[in-house]
């Protein structure tokens, strides 16, 4: 099997997977078709560089990752994407934020993903990062270059912007209890 | 303790707490049923949120992948480049020489010639052009002059006016000589005003005399008139 027929294998199983990372980084359909692209002509460029230990899919999704936060990053380069640490953590600490109140559910993921697709960019991009990414706090900081606690409360922030959009859709099958729980009943 | 805040329980839900944060905070939910709950929605919450994300429904089709251009093909590129040029200049040559003598100037690969007439116009209107609009404008002054001559006549007509008025504009017009009006002051062309003054003897007019000795003096038409006479 030549190379690129090889490759193009590995591009066929994870391109969905590294479409998606690209659009909840990005926020539309038709930026992430061309971030997923350009990914993986990254990727073939520098496959004599990649470490065979390193499982294709985590390094594949790295290099969407960089990419996807240079396109946010040279969007922004006017404006300041995360925001300042200290007010994120007021906001997320506010009267009326806290409490989880009514939240997620699994078979609503449309309605999820939908509402992930309206936050604003500072919090979209933690959450994807997270969520999607699968990558904990530490790795998030660095890509994002900001601190743990910082990512901590972008990521609060988000989820309680998540309840209020879902809350606001008034879809009774979305406003289900979070872990089979309403924490509203909690005492 | 006072219960902590939301972005606590959240970091702590996610695994995010330092130790000895995470402690601190395992001490207090012991005894806290409403940090407890809290805690555990937190967790499943970020689980929700997981599945939700992972399973968006991504139906678009997959683009065929397309490996990005190599050094082998830049080489191809090139050698592609080289000959298609080849080929085309073979091409047009024979093109060009299939076209009658009558159409060459139809065709836009006789750049030869293009070059030296779009340089010829450019010298010609850089070098040429202040003669030229001296000429138009005096010959625009004169026929305004004319038209303004033949405007009175025509009303001094047709109001009856004194037949002399008409007579004596008649006599002016008349008077004047076709090379006074217009030539009187006009220039030739710099490089026609050359010809003419080499082709003189020793008598030059003032203006050959100027032009003759390095000066940029135009020939008055005038004096190509007197010459000739």
């Amino acid at each position: 099997m030549t190379e690129v027929a090889a490759f193009a294998e590995l591009y066929a199983a994870h391109y969905r997977q590294v479409r998606g990372l690209c659009r909840q980084l990005l926020g539309t359909t038709e930026r992430a078709e061309d971030a997923a692209q350009e990914s993986f002509v990254r990727a073939y460029r520098a496959l004599a560089s990649r470490d065979p230990a390193q499982p294709f899919i985590a390094w594949i999704r790295r290099i969407a990752r960089n990419h996807c936060l240079d396109l946010l990053r040279r969007r922004s380069r006017e404006r300041t994407i995360f925001g300042d640490e200290e007010v994120e953590t007021i906001a997320a600490e506010a009267p009326g934020a806290d409490g989880l109140g009514k939240a997620l559910t699994s078979e609503r993921a449309a309605a999820v993903n939908a509402a992930v697709a309206k936050l604003p960019e500072r919090y979209r991009v933690p959450l994807a990062l997270a969520y999607f990414g699968d990558q904990d706090y530490d790795e998030i900081a660095s890509a994002l270059g900001l601190t743990r606690n910082h990512v901590g409360v972008l990521l609060c922030r988000a989820k309680q912007m998540l309840r209020q959009e879902l809350a606001d859709t008034n879809d009774a099958a979305t406003l289900r209890v979070v872990g089979g729980r309403d924490l509203e009943e909690t005492p | 303790m006072t219960c902590p805040s939301e972005v606590t329980h959240s970091m702590y839900a996610d695994g995010a707490l330092s130790p000895r944060d995470a402690t601190l905070l395992e001490r207090h939910a012991a005894t806290c049923a409403a940090c407890r709950a809290r805690i555990e929605a937190l967790r499943g919450e970020s689980e929700l949120l997981r599945t939700a994300l992972q399973h968006a429904e991504d139906l678009a089709p997959i683009p065929r992948f397309v490996p990005p251009p190599s050094a082998r093909d830049f080489v191809v590129l090139i050698a592609s480049v080289v000959l298609i040029g080849g080929f085309s200049r073979t091409f047009w040559s024979t093109l060009a020489a299939a076209i009658p003598a009558e159409l060459k100037w139809l065709n836009p690969f006789e750049s030869g010639v293009l070059f030296e007439r779009a340089t010829a116009t450019v010298k010609f209107i850089v070098f040429e052009a202040p003669a030229m609009w001296t000429t138009a404008l005096n010959f625009v002054g004169a026929a305004l002059i004319v038209a303004f001559v033949a405007w009175l006549a025509y009303s001094a007509a047709r109001h009856r006016a004194f037949p002399g008025i008409a007579a004596a504009l008649l006599a002016v017009v008349i008077a004047f000589e076709d090379d006074q009006i217009g030539q009187e002051r006009s220039h030739v062309p710099v490089s026609v005003g050359r010809r003419f003054c080499q082709g003189l003897g020793e008598d030059l007019p003032e203006s050959c005399r100027r032009l003759l000795g390095g000066r940029r003096y135009r020939v008055l038409v005038a004096d190509l008139v007197e010459h000739r006479r």
